[in-house]
């Protein structure tokens, strides 16, 4: 493949209703292996994905936030957070296991306006 | 154009798959193209060989093996999502040792790579969520 | 400049409220599904789609509208399209978001 696309995976999905958060993590690698200029974005209810200190052990889940430092390892370092989904719960960058840029929705409108390809999680 | 569309709903408890099918249909009319169908999540109930709805209601996995046959589209199943959901192929039942398969024809298991993939070759790629 | 789908009522899912938050910058909104219900006149959510419509085209799928009874009760300004018309605005818009 040698044409490189923008690629954003938006993740909008809690962390354990269904497997978006894995599948989207996923995604997002695959993206990166196939040269492409992968970002990620979190808002609404997608941003607790992010949260530090999940244990869902006792929900006989695996732990999808300890993936999340493969994005740095893939050289994924566009990881966006929407700010009015963060305020909405309560939540600052301090609460989040790994660094993210903080964006308003017009910036986020941006990010989505300047893509090839949006995979949706 | 060529479209990709991603179909992340389980027929009969979602109504995307079948959004999917009359979008399919009407771009595929007005002569345009689909790189590929891509079904995922519980949209992975789409490609069961043995749905068998009332006579008077609408067979979707039907309808899709005959869309897929008639314009011979590449339709992929994600493997991971399938093979959790019960929906497995001869091929991979044997690999699993498992009793039955109920894969329909005309559909592909494979890899979500095989989505990324799409999306990059493709003019469009739609989500149809569940 | 963006197409944004919307698949699920307002009275049960906050993808419309995401998606007015992110789209007021570009684009235009197609409503199918259950999404179609925001498109009723005089709702507790209507002023959403009355407020969308002053900066960017709204269509409603019309096999969803019909198919559920809702033909008679649009806000004015919405505009309906069929299958076809739903394909060619995916062309007239570089990319699709779909709220979900």
């Amino acid at each position: 493949m040698s044409n490189t696309k923008s690629l954003l995976i938006v993740n909008r999905h809690a962390p354990y209703d269904g497997m978006y958060a894995k599948e989207a993590m996923d995604a997002a690698l695959i993206g990166a292996a196939f040269n492409q200029k992968v970002s990620v974005m979190f808002m609404d209810d997608g941003v607790y994905q992010l949260l530090r200190e999940q244990a869902p052990a006792d929900i006989r889940q695996k732990n999808t936030s300890l993936t999340l430092p493969m994005l740095d390892m893939y050289d994924i370092n566009n990881v966006y957070v929407e700010r009015a989904s963060l305020q909405a719960r309560n939540l600052t960058e301090e609460n989040l296991l790994i660094p993210v840029q903080v964006i308003d929705s017009v910036q986020a409108s941006e990010l989505l306006g300047q893509q090839d390809i949006i995979l949706n999680f | 154009m060529k479209y990709t569309l991603a179909i992340y709903g389980a027929p009969y408890s979602s109504q995307a798959p079948q959004t999917a099918l009359s979008f399919a249909k009407s771009l595929l009319e007005s002569g345009h193209s689909i790189y590929r169908l891509f079904f995922y999540m519980d949209g992975v109930h789409n490609a069961s060989a043995i749905a068998v709805p009332p006579q008077d209601e609408v067979n979707i996995p039907a309808e899709w093996s005959a869309l897929i046959r008639k314009y011979d589209l590449d339709a992929v199943v994600c493997i991971a999502a399938a093979l959790r959901r019960g929906i497995i192929d001869k091929t991979e039942a044997e690999r699993y040792e498992v009793s039955a398969h109920n894969f329909a024809e005309g559909f592909t298991l494979s890899g979500l790579g095989q989505l990324v993939d799409a999306g990059i070759a493709s003019d469009r790629l739609i989500t149809f969520g569940p | 400049m963006i197409l944004h789908t919307v698949n699920k009522s307002p009275a049960r899912s906050n993808c419309l409220k995401s998606c007015l938050r992110i789209a007021p910058h570009g684009g235009a909104l197609m409503l199918i599904e259950d999404g179609v219900y925001a498109s009723v006149n005089n709702t507790k959510h209507s002023q959403l789609i009355v407020d969308a419509l002053t900066r960017m085209q709204v269509f409603v799928l019309e096999p969803d509208i019909k198919a559920r009874g809702l033909s008679g009760l649009l806000i004015p300004g919405v505009s309906l399209v069929g299958y076809p018309g739903f394909v060619e605005l995916t062309q007239t818009y570089d990319t699709v978001q779909s709220w979900y």
